[in-house]
């Protein structure tokens, strides 16, 4: 079985998982009511309360640690079993069994339903849980309905007690039918491996794991939003079965109106579930779908408030609490708790579930365990103490405030679930890095001291060169004629490496001593320990020097030459410059690369000479084709571009662009970035970010994220129209992608489907997350921008779900979209006006010179 | 068409390394750039195509055919390790050091197989980064296989 077949295999398991688990409720529930008084009853939920928090506590340790596939599978027999000793005993006449057969049916359903949702988070990551969790609500919902209708049927034939009997044969046909499913899905169940043996279950295990999960934000947030929850839903059921005991007086007309109630409140909730939930918690986001719930209890107590109060006014009289209650009222109330049960099972509870499948496996059981155990428990003895010692003590109207309170308390709580659900998914994706360490990493440089200097002595003598080469740039910076000894003494005895890195850390300084140590560099005979010489030695200022240095101005290795270039040049008169330019000239357009590489350096930070300017655009020019082949060359061009030589160097860069491979498009948009660090308005290429190639749009995107900390008015303006823009181009490309996909079995047709989504997603899809990320200040987007489309889906699945809830919210869920309908691209949409003709065409024209050669080679097999 | 045919022969090697496990994750850009610089070599039946014990300097991809992948025994003797097919691969190791070939492999029928030398792959990956990491992922997912299998073994 394919994984994508789960969806149907758990919609039936939990089609008969209602089925069980609502028969079986019935049979408790009418065995005890007809063989006990009914004030027994809110007795059996404190008890119950009891007994689900001992559960829970005891399978807390446990769920994680086990295969829960096999623990589902072995606890489902085992209760079948249990069941059918139950209905054995009855038919024998045991009705003291029926007290503890109430708690039991409620604990058994809680099990197995929360076991039932672990082990689908356990196979779904939570996008695909978004999409798939409201059409496997919607199997309980037909199998609650379906059962509801069928008992009174069954019960024409069969006895009550008899029921339990169908109840354990249902929970045989619920082994059977997970059966295929464990085996099928047994590795999503199993305990992770890295979790070593099993954990003792004891108090203190169990109180570390409830504090473990209190700790977890989003864990944390979701136990109060539950907590308030079941609080203000026992409240409301309490005051609706009082409603309907002050309404019908007769247990036959009780049973009537609550089972016509079950009826059209189920039939909503499954309405819902098949039509409006997944789109709606697809088009919002889970976050945002969390709200629903909280703002629908709002909307009701808001309501059932004012009415109070209204009535309380025109009576002139206080409504005494659960007194008698006008039609109006009672409609109000019930139409309350038939909306509580349809966006309760609609929305509220298959989102939640969405949130536990974005958690690891191994908190991700004790979660669900500590809310459903705990907190669940907690909120069931709250609101009974508070119905039994509060509410008689309060007007009507005074209870429905502090329930609209509490919905208000709630609503807050969900809306501060999308912050804690960010900082949980990033801890987890463990990417995220704030702003202030980046800053901490980049000021922590080391600095070294005059007092120093003798451990630094030894250390130049045995340490590693790489070390030394560091240790003689650090003794640059101090400046002390202490140094200037030490650096003379140690000079004869370096390696030639470590001479270089001494010349050209102290070249500039004066010192007598070091004169010596340059001199000495001089008299060398390699070539690069004396070409840096001549820069040292300039600086000292002297006619005879310079004299020297002006021989070797056309020396024939370019490194002597240009280094002699750059001795004289700020001496030099304007003759003298227009030799060593002419010099430069011929370096930089001759044929030996390394002559051209020490020409284009010797041109960085000249830029004052118009000519030295001129001859470089020239070269940016004319010799595209050498500095694109040669890499050397290249890194020397973007070294001299990005110290911001000539104003024409991004348009030219940005032009070359498109037809270039990632680390050379990188390289461009570093060297942008420097440039713009050196002063340039990046806004002057505001035409091109508007109107120029996608690619273009991508590095100079690039640019903005790296040196634009907080984007104005304009720019967010410009930024939205631009994701705007390139959502449009990449819709396009997608009905494109469709013509392309219907003739995939043509190889090269294919080749260019997946030319055309890799484009797609690095540069379209790209740059309006690229925009995004500009437009968020929380830095969220930033750390999880990479892994939007990770191969591993769990990951892939986190990011976005980080993604969804920072930042501009619009402009994140046009990329979300987008992202989703790519991923989708396996299955073919409708067909468009586009032929394959037109579409292979389209990308023959394109600007990316590798969507040309594909569309050409298409176009030889179609 | 116009289409040169050195070009479609590098665009027919980009299609195929597309499909083999190695390089299915890569994105078609970075295998044109890899499909430059592999050379195709068709041997007949029997031919060795890598000796045990001689230098490794390169790493082959099964075009067509199927290749006998044999190991010398201290009797000299040889022992058959597998018999691999169209798109899969061996000699991988040989791109990152420059160790004696474990095994001999022999050509079991006619075959033509795609060579990626060490020399030319290093050239491309100091352009082309991302082709590194793309292969690294891939042989960590092969090793974690591997140790997967070695510990559901045990």
């Amino acid at each position: 079985m394919e994984k994508e077949t789960y969806k149907l295999r758990f919609f039936l398991l939990l089609f008969f998982t209602f089925c069980s688990a609502i028969l079986g409720d019935s049979a408790a529930e009418a065995l005890l009511l007809a063989n006990f008084p009914a004030k027994v009853v809110p007795l059996m939920y404190s008890v119950n309360a009891f007994f689900l928090f001992l559960f829970s506590l005891f399978l807390m340790s446990a769920i994680d640690r086990v295969d829960r596939g096999k623990l589902f599978l072995n606890f489902l027999f085992i209760h079948a079993i249990i069941v059918f000793l139950i209905w054995v005993a009855a038919i024998s006449g045991v009705r003291a069994l029926f007290i503890p057969l109430f708690s039991y049916s409620y604990i058994t359903k809680i099990f197995i339903f929360l076991l039932f949702w672990t082990l689908a988070n356990d196979i779904v990551d939570s996008r695909k849980a978004g999409r798939d969790f409201p059409f496997i609500a919607a199997g309980g919902t037909i199998g609650a309905i379906g059962i509801s209708f069928t008992i009174p049927w069954i019960l024409k034939i069969i006895s009550a007690r008899n029921l339990l009997l169908v109840w354990s044969m249902l929970s045989v046909i619920l082994g059977f039918s997970f059966l295929p499913i464990n085996k099928n899905f047994k590795r999503f169940f199993l305990p992770a491996a890295d979790r070593g043996g099993k954990k003792k279950v004891n108090l203190k295990n169990i109180f570390g794991d409830v504090l473990f999960v209190m700790k977890e934000p989003l864990l944390s947030n979701m136990s109060i939003i539950y907590f308030l929850l079941f609080f203000i839903l026992l409240n409301q059921h309490y005051t609706f079965y009082t409603a309907i005991k002050d309404r019908y007086k007769e247990a036959g007309d009780l049973a009537t109106f609550l089972g016509y109630f079950n009826g059209i409140s189920m039939a909503l909730t499954f309405i819902l579930q098949v039509s409006l939930s997944g789109f709606l918690l697809r088009k919002i986001g889970s976050t945002r779908s969390m709200l629903l719930m909280p703002v629908a209890f709002t909307l009701i107590f808001a309501t059932l408030t004012y009415q109070s109060l209204t009535s309380t006014l025109e009576s002139n009289v206080s409504v005494t609490l659960y007194g008698s209650v006008t039609l109006t009222m009672f409609w109000f109330l019930i139409t309350g708790v038939g909306i509580r049960i349809a966006f309760f099972d609609s929305f509220f509870s298959p989102n939640f579930q969405i949130f536990f499948s974005s958690l690891p496996h191994d908190i991700r059981g004790r979660g669900k365990l500590v809310i459903e155990g705990v907190i669940k428990p907690m909120a069931m003895v709250s609101a009974s103490s508070w119905i039994f010692l509060v509410t008689p003590r309060l007007s009507f109207p005074v209870n429905m405030m502090i329930l609209l309170g509490a919905s208000l308390l709630m609503v807050l709580f969900s809306i501060r679930l999308r912050s804690k659900y960010t900082e949980s998914l990033t801890e987890y994706l463990g990417s995220f890095r704030t702003k202030i360490v980046d800053n901490e990493i980049g000021e922590n440089e080391t600095d070294i001291d005059i007092s120093m200097l003798p451990q630094i002595e030894t250390q130049l003598k045995t340490e590693e060169i790489e070390i030394k080469l560091f240790l003689i740039n650090q003794l640059s910076k101090l400046n002390d004629p202490k140094v200037f000894d030490l650096i003379s003494r140690y000079y004869p005895e370096a390696e030639l490496r470590v001479k270089c890195g001494i010349i050209k850390a102290f070249s500039g300084k004066t010192d007598r001593k070091l004169k010596d140590v340059f001199l000495s560099a001089f008299k060398d005979k390699t070539s690069e320990l004396f070409a840096l010489s001549l820069r040292a030695l300039s600086s000292f200022d002297e006619e005879k020097i310079y004299y020297q240095i002006k021989g070797f101005i056309r020396d024939s290795d370019p490194l002597i030459s240009t280094e002699a270039i750059n001795a004289l040049w700020y001496k030099a008169g304007r003759s003298d410059k227009k030799i060593y330019i002419s010099v430069l000239g011929k370096l930089i357009f001759g044929n030996d690369s390394k002559g051209v590489i020490c020409g284009l350096k010797t041109l960085k930070g000249k830029s004052d000479e118009p000519t030295i300017v001129s001859l470089f655009e020239k070269f940016m020019r004319e010799r595209e084709e050498l500095y694109l082949k040669d890499r050397a060359v290249w890194e020397a061009f973007l070294n001299v571009t990005a110290s911001g030589i000539s104003h024409k160097a991004t348009a030219v860069l940005l032009s070359l662009s498109p037809s270039l491979g990632a680390k050379k498009r990188k390289d461009i948009t570093a060297t942008i970035i420097h440039i713009c660090r050196s002063g340039y308005d990046i806004f002057k290429m505001k035409g091109v970010l508007k109107d120029g190639d996608p690619v273009h749009r991508l590095i100079l995107l690039d640019v903005l994220i790296s040196i634009l900390k907080h984007p104005d008015d304009d720019t967010i303006s410009l930024l939205r129209k631009l994701a705007k823009k390139e959502a449009d181009a990449a819709s396009r490309e997608l009905l494109s992608m469709d013509v392309l996909k219907r003739r995939s079995v043509e190889p090269a047709v294919d080749l260019l489907f997946n030319a055309v989504k890799e484009e797609l997603l690095n540069v379209h899809i790209g740059n309006i997350i690229r925009i995004a990320a500009l437009l968020d200040t929380s830095d969220r987007v930033r750390s999880v921008m990479h892994r939007l489309n990770h191969e591993n889906e769990h990951i892939k699945a986190r990011a976005i779900e980080v993604f969804d809830n920072c930042g501009d919210v619009a402009i994140n869920r046009l990329a979300i979209n987008l992202l989703d309908r790519v991923n989708e691209k396996g299955n073919v949409s409708k067909k468009g006006k586009e032929t394959i003709v037109s579409v292979i065409s389209k990308y023959m024209k394109n600007s990316n010179p590798w969507l040309r050669l594909c569309a050409e080679y298409a176009t030889v097999s179609i | 068409m116009s289409l040169a045919i050195k070009e479609s022969e590098l665009l027919e090697k980009v299609i195929f390394l597309k499909k083999t496990n190695l390089f299915s994750s890569m994105r078609t850009i970075e295998l044109r750039t890899l499909a430059s610089i592999a050379e195709r070599f068709t041997f007949t039946k029997e031919d060795v195509v890598v000796k045990e014990d001689d230098v490794g300097d390169s790493m082959y991809i099964i075009e067509s055919g199927s290749v006998r992948i044999e190991k010398k025994q201290k009797g000299g003797k040889s022992i058959l390790l597998a018999t691999l097919k169209s798109g899969e691969y061996f000699g991988e190791m040989a791109l990152f050091d420059a160790e004696l070939r474990s095994a001999s492999a022999i050509a079991d029928e006619e075959c033509t197989l795609l060579n990626i030398r060490s020399d030319d792959l290093h050239d491309v990956l100091l352009d082309h980064p991302t082709i590194a990491i793309d292969l690294i992922k891939t042989f960590v997912k092969r090793l974690r296989n591997t140790t997967s299998g070695v510990s559901k073994e045990r």
